[in-house]
């Protein structure tokens, strides 16, 4: 099977002063139909850098390097910005964390739900009205006529966020990308939430990128997930592989770090010591060593590349114990 | 929370309008105002550019405002006067929050170059000595109504066009806008459509204290005698007959309602912005769900 989207070699610089500093850094992973991949890391690993430069969605500063971001074989980076747009919200969607600014606070629910059917799918109003309907009715909004005639500040956090997700899903993209989709909202309606995307996944075969530094929404959600540290991805497994037999140091640290609820009382919550480096561009080699438990006798101090771990678990560091760092 | 449900958010700005009692006391006082100035050539009892009587007298039961230097009723010149300040007022005003509105927009939205030369330019305008760049055009053109509102109107417009870049910077930053982006929507789209509704609320407040600002420079210039010309009156030059100390001090009907009625537009107008500016403040609408 191909893969919907398939991203190479991706290199992402910053504009800082007056020359450029590299924040992504070869980055390569795939997302195949109809399958949920996970992107995680610490804030400042790229993730989000890394899908938003999908979409052309980069701010002024930002610009890809260097790489190839295929989309159903075509190379979106190539694109014009209006060959673009025929891909935005038709066949790939985003989502975003910030659930305050996500809608327009001037027009109501309805006007910006049927914006985009109206636009791309040609759609009458009153159809792409009904649509909308049913759309919202899908997401879990019980009084969607009545939704449709509000202005977003009249809704909650959960209610936007499940608007934002119809309208996502209005033109039937087939990639969804979700930043951090559910970071604003409490645990309850967190969980609501991936399980409605959970739910539309597999009624509509699409498939979803989702961004997010929560290993929990990972578990539960992910078939595949990418770890990325430092503008790299470090590892990439799926689900079950990565989060019990972690290769990489990072990783390994990232899961340690995750409260149990079965903990000790007494156990200290473990954290990575150091912090990520504030400008990695010029590292070479391991980009963890500093903060990695195995230090200066790493023998994959000088590593580059992703090593292949297992069918389909690819690491840049298979070195340390076997189990897990501790 | 019931009025969140009935009432939509115009609804809502009303409510929080009518909390400023000399807003709305005010919002009165300009629309009786706005009315007598609309309604003039209806109410006015004479012609206002033709002597109806004798000259400079009192105020007296058929001239209720007294007559000016030349015989004229001055209740029928005052009416004439406010339709002209107004109009004047209100088209220079109109003038300059279009350049302003769309210079703001194209510089906040592209940026780069196109910013950088409309901001230089926009700083250019506003730093020459306002009143004296109003005096020297009005020099060079003939003065009179038209190049009075050309005048102002392409004097007016920095603020404006400062208020909506700015506006503009933030709006493009927010995520209904990259939405919008990433459900490829193209640009002249999010550029009227999204990002300029919301600008409606700053631009117009801002609009009534230029227009406030036009009424009294309007008056400035007509007083100094490069404004609307006679025998066209307009609230600026009536005032021109209290340039001598005689009628200023003996003669107060000739200079005092036309006054008066300067203070009241403009006090009124800025009155109501105030007002405005608050209804449109989501802030208060938070304080409001309380």
């Amino acid at each position: 099977m191909d893969a919907l989207l398939e991203i190479k070699n991706l290199n992402i610089a910053f504009r800082q002063g007056k020359g450029f500093s590299q924040v992504v850094s070869g980055a390569g992973f795939s997302v195949q139909p109809g399958e949920i991949v996970s992107l995680v890391g610490e804030s400042g690993s790229g993730k989000s850098i890394t899908a938003l430069s999908i979409l052309g969605l980069l701010s002024r500063q930002g610009k890809v390097t260097g790489g190839e971001i295929l989309f159903e074989g075509k190379n979106l980076l190539t694109l014009s910005e209006q060959e673009l747009d025929q891909v935005r919200g038709r066949k790939i969607a985003m989502i975003f964390q910030d659930i305050m600014y996500s809608l327009n606070p001037v027009f109501t629910i309805g006007s910006q739900m049927t914006e985009g059917m109206r636009r791309h799918l040609g759609y009458a109003k009153e159809k792409a009205w009904q649509e909308g309907v049913r759309l919202l009715q899908r997401t879990g909004i019980r009084d969607a006529e009545r939704v449709m005639k509000k202005y977003p500040h009249m809704l909650s956090g959960g209610m936007r966020q499940r608007v934002m997700i119809a309208m996502a899903l209005s033109c039937q993209p087939r990639l969804l990308i979700a930043d951090e989709p559910t970071t604003a909202l409490d645990v309850t309606i967190q969980y609501q939430i991936m399980q409605l995307l959970r739910s539309l996944r597999d009624e509509t075969g699409m498939s979803i990128l989702l961004i997010t530094h929560d290993i929990g929404v990972v578990a539960e959600m992910a078939d595949r997930v990418v770890v990325m540290y430092a503008g790299q991805c470090v590892e990439e497994a799926d689900t079950k592989t990565l989060l019990s037999h972690p290769a990489h140091a990072y990783t390994k640290a990232l899961l340690q770090a995750v409260p149990g609820l079965h903990d000790e009382r007494s156990r200290r919550l473990y954290s990575i010591p150091g912090f990520v480096p504030q400008v990695y561009g010029d590292l070479t080699g391991c980009r963890f060593a500093s903060r990695c438990p195995f230090g200066e006798s790493c023998p994959g101090r000088n590593n580059e590349q992703m090593l292949l771990c297992a069918p389909g678990h690819l690491s840049r560091c298979v070195w340390g114990e076997g189990g897990g760092a501790a | 929370m019931k009025s969140k449900e009935k009432g939509g958010k115009y609804r809502q700005i009303m409510k929080r309008f009518c909390r400023h009692r000399a807003a709305v006391v005010c919002l009165a006082i300009f629309t009786v105002l706005l009315l007598m100035a609309v309604l003039a050539p209806v109410i006015a009892p004479y012609e206002p550019t033709k002597p109806t009587g004798k000259f400079s007298q009192p105020p007296s039961p058929e001239h209720i405002l007294g007559t000016d230097k030349i015989g004229r009723d001055m209740y029928s010149r005052i009416l004439y006067a406010m339709r002209v300040s107004l109009l004047v007022g209100f088209l220079a005003t109109a003038i300059s929050t279009v350049i302003g509105v769309a210079l703001g927009l194209v510089s906040g939205y592209f940026g780069g170059a196109v910013d950088k030369a409309i901001m230089s330019f926009t700083d250019m305008v506003m730093s020459f000595p306002y009143i004296l760049l109003v005096l020297v055009a009005a020099a060079i053109f003939r003065p009179g109504m038209v190049s009075i509102v050309l005048i102002l109107g392409f004097v007016d417009w920095p603020g404006v066009a400062r208020l909506v870049r700015g506006n503009v910077l933030s709006l493009r930053e927010t995520n209904f806008v990259k939405s919008d982006i990433a459900a490829g929507m193209p640009r002249r789209f999010i550029l009227f459509s999204e990002i300029l509704p919301n600008t409606v609320a700053p631009v117009l407040v801002y609009a009534t204290s230029v227009f406030a600002l036009s009424i009294l420079d309007e008056a400035a210039l007509s007083f100094l005698g490069m404004g609307v010309q006679k025998p066209t009156p307009s609230l600026g030059n009536i005032l021109e007959g209290a340039e001598s100390l005689s009628v200023l001090t003996d003669k107060p009907w000739l200079w005092a309602p036309a006054g008066t009625v300067i203070i009241l537009l403009v006090v009124c107008i800025n009155f109501v912005g105030d007002a405005l500016r608050d209804a449109f403040d989501p802030r208060n609408a938070d304080a409001f769900k309380g």
